[in-house]
C-alpha cells in the first residue's frame, strides 16, 4: 500500500502544480478528456497486472486491442470494404477472438511451460499481423457506426459534457470487478500466492495452470474492452492501432507498484499508474510558465520531444524510490533483530557465570 | 616434523546463528596421501572444506601451507595455493565443450580473442592424464556423469592443484566409472598431489584411504591410520553419541492398525518399486544419506511427481495420486524439505500462508471470509506457539522455527490423515525444535500417521516407532524400534551391513 | 535475479515496436517534391522502343493504402483507353526490401517502362539506377531526384500548403491561434506543406500555438488534439497533415464542445473527412489527385517510350494539382470520386 500511496501522492502533487501553472488545466473539458484518455490506459493496465502479478508477462495486448478494433470495424461498419454486419455480432466476435486468444497463449504457457515473453511476443506480431491482413495495411473506418458515440457520449451532462462517458463508467465496472476478483476472492490470493512463490503454491494444492491461464484470459478479455473503446475514441482503424501499447500497460503496472518479480501488485496500483502516465502526456502540453524579462511577458512551454524522457525518468523512479524506502526497512529490520540476538547472547553468558 | 605436511588447519572453528558447525578442529595432510573424511551429514564436513576452498572464513584456527600460515578471504587465495575442491554436484557449463569448461574463468586469449587452439592442446594432454578418451571439442551437456567427473578432475589439475578435494565422486557414477576414478586416484597419489576424500561408502573408503578423520557434531571425534580402518569402528566413530533428552518420553511398543498402504510404487528414475504399511497413529521415520531417496518418494505420494506406477491405499481406498490436490483431498499433507522454496509463499503473510490449502472453504458467494480465516490462523498461532507479533506478519520475517510451525499449521488446521514431515526441524533451533517434537507426539496420539524424514540419527531414534532406511532410492530394511540401533541404521544407510 | 533476462528482453521489445511503428507510412500519401531538376535530364538514360512490339508498363506504390486505390482507377483508365497493359503492383509490408524486390523482378520480366512511388528516395538510388539502364523510370507521388528517374508526376507539397494557408487565412480573416497536427513532422511531405502554410500566414495575424506529433499512433493523434485544446482556450483553428489528423482532431473538436468555434482543416480525401465536411465539423480539406497521378505517369511513359524526352517538360517535373473541398463542392467532388472508381 506504501507504494500506492506515494504514488498517489506524487499524483496530486502533479496536478496541484499544473494547476497552478495554467488554471485551464482545471476545466471540466481537460478533467475529462484526461479521465477517459486515463479510463482506457487503465482498462487493460488492469488486465496486464493480474499476469504480471503471477510473475509473468503479456506483450500482446497491444496486438489485441488493434485485432479487435480492426475486427469491429470490418464486421459491422456500414463504410467500404466492411460487412455491415450489426454492430453487437462485429463487437460480440471480437470479445470472443480475444478470449480465445487469451486462452491459447495461457494454455501454451501453463500447459507447455513455455515462457510466457516468447508465446506473448509472437502474439503481439501475430494479431497485428492478422490485423493488417485484415485491413489490407489500409484504413478502416467506422462511418456512421453508432459505436463512434460511446468514447464521447455518457452519463450525467455537464454543460456540453457528459461527466462519466461511457469509456469511465466501463473503467469503474472493470475497477469492481477486478478489484473484487483479485482481492477479495480465493481466484486473487492463488494469483498471488503463485506470483509469491509458485512451487509452495504447488504443494499447497493451488491448480497453479488453471490460474494462470486465467490470467491471461482476462489480461486478453480486457485488452479487447479496450480495443472496443479505442476503436470508437478514433472512429478509424489501421492494423497499427495499439502498437506498443503492451510496454504502457506494463509501465502504469510498474508506476502503480506492481512487481515484475510477481507476487506484489493491487488493482489500485495499476490505476494510479494509468492516471500518472496520461498525466505526464496531459501535463507535458499543458504546463506553461509566464515569466518577464526586461518588462516582455514571455511563456515557457515544454517541447512534446520531452515526453519519453520524462515518462522513463518517472519509471526509473518509482521503483528506485521504493526500492530504497524498502531496503531501508530490511536494514532496520535487520539491525533490530542483531539487537535481540546480542541481548540473548548476554543473558546467556550472565547465567552461565552465574552457574 | 611440521613441514612434513603439506596443509595443517589448527583449532578451526566457524560459528553460524544458533549453531556452532565446527569447533576447534585439526587436520593435517601429506602430498601423496589419501585422507578420507567421514561423518553423518552436518558434522561439519562440507563447513571445513569450505574453508579450506576459500569460500568462507573461519571465525578461529589457524592455516598453514608448508609450514606457512595464510589467510584465505576468496576462493582465489586457496586456488593460488593449489587447493581445488570438486563439487558433489558438478558444476559445468553444459553448454560449452570440453575445453571450454576446463578453461573456463582462465581463458588463454590474445588481444581479446580466445585462443581456441591453445586451449585444445593444452586440453588434450589433461585429458590423457585423466585417462578420458574424448576430443577437447566434445560438448560437455553429452557426457556421462562419470567423464563430467574426469573433466572436473582435468580443470583442477589444470589450475596445477597440489591439494583436491573430492565431495562424493562417485555419488551419481556407475561401478565401471568408479573403477575408473579409482585407478586415477591412485595415479595422482602417485604423482604426489593430497586428495582429501569425502564420502559415505564404507567400501571405497576402505578401498583408498591412507587415513580416515571422522567428525561428529563440528568436532574431530577420531583418527584411523590405514591399518586399523574398519567399518565398525568407522561407524561407531560416527554415530557414538548419548541421545539428548529433548525427546518426549518414548511411547511403548504398540501395534497399530494398517491405515496407509504403500503398494508397488514406482517413483520416476528410481531403480525399483517401493513398498511399506505405516499405522494409524504410527510414526514412521525414514532414514537414509543425503540422496538416498527418500524425498522423491515423498514427492510421490503427494502427488508432486506422479508416480509412474503402483498403488497407494488409505482406509481400504486405492488411488494413484495425480497432483497434490488429489492427494490433499485424501487427507495426505506434505510439509517439504525446502520450505522456503516450496513450503511457503515469504511475501505473504501467516494466515494467508496457513489458509492457502484451504482457502476455498472460507467463501460465502466468492467472497473471502479474512475473518474466519484469521480465527484459523489465530487458533494454530496459539496452539503451536508461533512467535509473531500477529497473523497478519509476513512469513518471510520470522525464524526458520516459526516458518517451520506455519508450515505445520497450515496442515493442522485441516485435520491430517496422513502427515509426511521431510526433514521437519532442519535450520530449527532447540526449542522449537522440542516443541515440534511435542507436537508430533500428540498428533500420533491422536491417531494421525506420521511419516518423518529425517537425515539426523537422534531424532529418527528419538521418535520414530519403527525406522525405514533407504540407500540409493532403494528401500533396504525396515526396522522395528527395538532393533534399531545407531549402527544398525548407519550399516544399512552405506550398505556396509552387506558384503 | 528473474528479473534481469525479462527486463533484457523488454528492451528488445521496445525496440521492435519501434520499428513496426516505423515501417509503414499509415495510409496517408507521402510525397517528396521535386524542388524543380535542372535540365541534367538529357544525362540520364532515355530507352525507345520500337513501335512493332506492344510495350509493358507497371506502376509500383508505396505501400498498401485506400490512397492507392485512386491511382489504380486512373491507370485502369489509362489502359483502357489506349490497350496497353499495365501492371500495379503494391509492396503489402511497405518495406525498401520488399519495393527493391518488386523493381529488380519487373527489371528481368522485360518491362519497358515503371512509374513508381520511391518509400526511402535516398537509400534505394542504387536498385533505381540499375533498373534506370534497361528501361524508362518516372516517380510518381514520392520523388527521388537524386536518381536517374527522368521525371517526376505528383503533389508539389509545398504548393498543397501554399494553398492550405490560404484557406487558412480565409477562414481566419482576423488571425488568432492555430495548431498543426502531423504523424511526423521529419518527413519530408510533412514539413514542405508545413513551409507553405507558414509562408502565406505570414503578417495575417496567426499564430501557430502548437505542433503536435503523434507517429501515426490515431489514439494519440485524438488525445493531442483534446489536450491542446485544453491548453489553448483561445484556440480558432486546427490543421491535420496527414490524411487521418483531421477527422481525429475534428472529433476532439467536437467532444470539447467547441463545433463551430474551432475551424477544422484536412489533408485528403479520406471516408470520415469527406463526411466531417459533410456535417459542417471540418471546413476543408486538400485533396491531391491520385487518379492524374496514376494515368498521368502512364501517359508519359508511354510517350517517353515511342519519342524519347521530347513530351516531358523541361523541369522534369509534372504537377498534378491540389484542390480545395469544402461544402460547397462536396458534391461534384464525390461524383468524380465515384466515376474515377466506376471506369473499371
Amino acid at each position: 500500500m506504501r507504494r500506492e500511496l506515494g504514488i498517489f501522492c506524487a499524483v496530486v502533487v502533479m496536478c496541484g502544480f499544473l494547476f497552478w501553472s495554467n488554471h485551464d488545466f482545471g476545466n471540466a473539458g481537460n478533467i475529462l478528456n484526461l479521465s477517459r484518455q486515463a479510463a482506457m490506459l487503465g482498462i487493460f493496465a488492469i488486465g496486464s497486472s493480474f499476469v504480471i502479478i503471477t510473475g509473468g508477462i503479456d506483450l500482446s495486448v497491444g496486438g489485441i486491442i488493434g485485432l479487435t478494433g480492426v475486427l469491429i470495424a470490418k464486421i459491422s461498419s456500414p463504410s467500404i470494404h466492411c460487412l455491415h454486419y450489426p454492430l453487437w455480432m462485429g463487437i460480440g466476435i471480437a470479445m470472443a477472438v480475444a478470449l480465445l486468444i487469451g486462452l491459447c497463449q495461457g494454455l501454451l504457457i501453463s500447459k507447455l511451460k513455455l515462457p510466457p515473453f516468447i508465446v506473448t511476443l509472437a502474439g503481439m506480431l501475430l494479431w497485428r499481423g492478422l490485423a493488417q491482413i485484415i485491413t489490407h495495411g489500409g484504413t478502416l473506418g467506422l462511418g456512421t457506426s453508432p459505436l463512434i458515440n460511446l468514447s464521447t457520449e455518457g452519463l450525467f451532462r455537464y454543460g456540453y459534457h457528459s461527466v462519466l462517458a461511457y469509456p469511465v463508467l466501463m473503467f469503474i465496472g472493470v475497477i469492481i470487478l477486478a478489484g473484487y476478483l483479485l482481492h477479495a476472492t480465493v481466484f486473487g490470493r492463488y494469483v498471488f500466492a503463485i506470483g509469491g512463490n509458485r512451487d509452495a503454491a504447488r504443494y499447497s494444492g493451488i491448480p497453479v495452470d488453471r490460474v494462470e491461464t486465467l490470467t491471461y484470459v482476462i489480461s486478453a478479455g480486457l485488452a479487447g474492452v479496450a480495443g472496443i473503446c479505442y476503436a470508437s475514441y478514433i472512429g478509424q482503424m489501421t492494423y497499427l492501432v495499439g502498437n506498443g501499447y503492451e510496454l504502457n500497460a506494463i509501465a502504469a503496472a510498474v508506476i502503480g507498484g506492481v512487481s515484475l518479480r510477481g507476487g506484489e501488485g493491487s488493482v489500485l496500483g495499476a490505476i494510479i499508474g494509468s492516471i500518472m502516465l496520461e498525466l505526464i502526456q496531459n501535463g507535458i502540453i499543458l504546463f506553461k510558465w509566464v515569466y518577464h524579462v526586461a518588462g516582455q511577458r514571455k511563456v515557457f512551454t515544454i517541447s512534446s520531444n520531452w515526453t519519453y524522457f520524462i515518462t522513463g525518468a518517472v519509471i526509473l523512479l518509482a521503483v528506485l524510490i521504493d526500492q530504497l524506502a524498502s531496503n531501508f526497512n530490511e536494514r532496520k529490520r535487520l539491525r533490530r533483530q542483531a539487537q535481540v540476538i546480542a541481548a540473548k547472547q548476554e543473558g546467556g553468558k550472565t547465567a552461565a557465570g552465574a552457574g | 616434523m611440521a613441514h612434513d605436511y603439506i596443509l595443517q588447519m589448527h583449532g578451526v572453528t566457524k560459528r553460524f546463528p544458533g549453531v556452532t558447525a565446527l569447533e576447534k578442529v585439526d587436520l593435517e595432510l601429506r602430498s601423496g596421501e589419501v585422507l578420507a573424511l567421514m561423518g553423518e551429514n552436518g558434522a561439519g564436513k562440507s563447513t571445513l572444506m569450505k574453508i579450506l576452498g576459500g569460500a568462507q572464513p573461519p571465525d578461529e584456527g589457524t592455516l598453514r601451507i608448508d609450514g606457512n600460515p595464510v589467510e584465505f578471504r576468496h576462493v582465489s587465495d586457496s586456488r593460488r595455493h593449489g587447493i581445488v575442491l570438486v563439487h558433489q554436484e558438478l558444476m559445468m557449463a553444459t553448454n560449452l565443450d570440453v575445453a571450454g569448461n576446463i578453461f573456463l574463468g582462465s581463458e588463454t586469449c590474445r588481444w581479446g580473442m580466445l585462443q581456441r587452439r591453445a586451449m585444445h592442446t593444452a586440453s588434450e594432454s589433461l585429458l590423457r592424464r585423466v585417462g578420458l578418451a574424448c576430443s577437447p571439442a566434445t560438448l560437455v551437456g553429452s557426457l556421462t556423469p562419470g567423464q563430467m567427473q574426469m573433466v572436473e578432475i582435468a580443470k583442477a589439475l589444470s589450475h596445477k592443484a597440489r591439494i583436491l578435494i573430492l565431495d562424493e565422486p562417485t555419488s551419481s557414477l556407475t561401478l565401471t566409472e568408479s573403477e575408473q576414478l579409482f585407478k586415477i586416484i591412485g595415479d595422482l597419489r602417485r604423482q604426489g598431489i593430497a586428495i582429501i576424500y569425502i564420502s559415505h561408502r564404507m567400501e571405497e573408503v576402505q578401498r583408498l584411504a591412507d587415513r580416515v578423520i571422522v567428525l561428529r557434531d563440528g568436532k574431530r571425534v577420531g583418527e584411523l591410520q590405514r591399518e586399523q580402518i574398519t567399518q565398525q569402528k568407522i561407524v561407531s566413530m560416527m554415530v557414538g553419541r548419548e541421545l539428548t533428552n529433548w525427546y518426549p518420553p518414548l511411547r511403548p511398543a504398540a501395534q497399530y492398525p494398517a491405515i496407509l498402504e504403500v503398494d508397488n510404487l514406482i517413483v520416476p528414475g528410481a531403480p525399483c518399486p517401493v513398498s511399506f504399511v505405516a499405522g494409524a497413529g504410527e510414526i514412521l521415520g525414514f532414514a537414509g544419506l543425503v540422496g538416498a531417496g527418500r524425498t522423491e518418494l515423498m514427492q510421490a505420494i503427494f502427488g508432486v511427481t506422479p508416480p509412474i506406477g503402483g498403488v497407494v491405499t488409505l482406509n481400504g481406498k486405492h488411488f494413484r495420486p495425480r497432483s497434490p490436490r488429489d492427494a490433499i483431498n485424501r487427507g495426505i499433507y506434505l510439509a517439504p524439505e525446502d520450505r522456503k522454496h516450496h513450503g511457503l509463499v515469504l511475501p505473504m503473510s501467516i494466515a494467508q500462508n496457513i489458509s492457502m490449502p484451504d482457502v476455498c472453504n472460507y467463501k460465502p458467494f466468492g467472497w473471502l471470509h479474512r475473518r474466519q480465516e484469521a480465527t484459523v490462523a489465530k487458533k494454530q498461532l496459539n496452539a503451536l506457539r508461533i512467535k509473531a507479533p500477529g497473523v497478519k506478519y509476513r512469513v518471510g520475517s520470522l525464524s526458520g522455527g516459526n516458518q517451520q510451525k506455519v508450515v505445520l499449521g497450515k496442515w493442522l488446521a485441516m485435520q491430517p490423515k496422513i502427515l509426511i514431515l521431510d526433514e521437519p526441524t532442519r535450520g530449527v533451533d532447540v526449542g522449537a525444535k522440542a516443541e515440534i517434537y511435542r507436537e508430533m507426539m500428540e498428533l500420533a496420539q491422536q491417531g494421525v500417521t506420521i511419516l518423518m524424514v529425517s537425515s539426523e540419527m537422534e531424532e529418527i531414534l528419538g521418535m520414530s516407532d519403527r525406522i525405514v532406511v533407504m540407500r540409493e532410492r532403494r528401500l533396504e530394511g525396515i526396522l522395528p524400534r527395538q532393533q534399531a540401533t545407531q549402527e544398525n541404521i548407519a550399516a544399512l544407510m552405506t550398505g556396509a551391513g552387506k558384503t | 535475479m528473474r528479473m534481469c533476462p525479462k527486463l533484457t528482453l523488454l528492451a528488445a521489445t521496445l525496440g521492435l515496436t519501434i520499428g513496426l511503428a516505423g515501417c509503414s507510412k499509415g495510409g496517408n500519401s507521402g510525397g517528396q517534391t521535386g524542388t524543380s531538376t535542372s535540365g541534367s535530364a538529357a544525362a540520364k538514360p532515355v530507352h525507345v522502343f520500337p513501335q512493332s512490339s506492344p510495350i509493358k508498363l507497371a506502376f509500383v506504390s508505396n505501400n498498401v493504402a485506400n490512397y492507392w486505390n485512386f491511382a489504380h482507377a486512373g491507370v485502369r483508365a489509362f489502359a483502357k483507353k489506349t490497350g496497353i497493359r499495365v501492371t500495379f503492383r503494391e509492396p503489402a509490408k511497405g518495406t525498401v526490401a520488399e519495393q527493391n524486390q518488386i523493381i529488380e523482378d519487373l527489371v528481368t520480366e522485360g518491362y519497358n517502362g515503371i512509374a513508381i512511388s520511391v518509400i526511402a528516395p535516398n537509400d534505394q538510388i542504387r536498385t533505381l539506377d540499375s533498373a534506370a539502364r534497361s528501361l524508362n523510370l518516372v516517380c510518381v507521388d514520392s520523388d527521388a531526384p537524386k536518381s536517374d528517374r527522368l521525371m517526376y508526376i505528383g503533389t508539389m507539397n509545398y504548393n498543397a500548403g501554399l494553398l492550405m494557408g490560404k484557406e487558412i487565412v480565409k477562414l481566419l480573416p482576423k488571425g488568432g491561434q492555430i495548431a498543426i497536427f502531423v504523424g511526423n513532422l521529419a518527413a519530408r511531405n510533412a514539413y514542405r506543406r508545413l513551409d507553405g502554410i507558414e509562408h502565406v500566414i505570414k503578417g495575417h495575424n496567426i499564430k501557430i500555438v502548437a505542433k503536435k506529433e503523434d507517429n501515426q499512433d490515431y489514439a494519440l493523434a485524438r488525445s493531442n488534439a483534446e489536450n491542446v485544446i485544453s491548453a489553448f482556450p483561445h484556440l480558432k483553428l486546427v490543421c491535420g497533415l496527414y490524411s487521418y489528423n483531421g477527422a481525429l482532431a475534428a472529433a476532439a473538436v467536437k467532444a470539447a464542445g467547441d463545433e463551430g468555434k474551432i475551424k477544422v482543416i484536412a489533408f485528403d480525401q479520406d471516408p470520415d473527412t469527406l463526411q466531417d465536411i459533410k456535417t459542417g465539423l471540418i471546413n476543408a480539406t486538400i485533396v491531391q489527385n491520385p487518379f492524374m497521378e496514376g494515368y498521368l505517369s502512364c501517359k508519359y511513359l508511354r510517350n517517353i517510350c515511342a519519342n524519347g524526352m521530347k513530351a516531358v517538360p523541361a523541369s522534369a517535373n509534372v504537377d498534378t494539382g491540389v484542390q480545395i473541398v469544402d461544402v460547397g463542392n462536396l458534391a461534384a467532388y464525390q461524383t468524380k470520386l465515384a466515376k474515377m472508381m466506376a471506369s473499371k
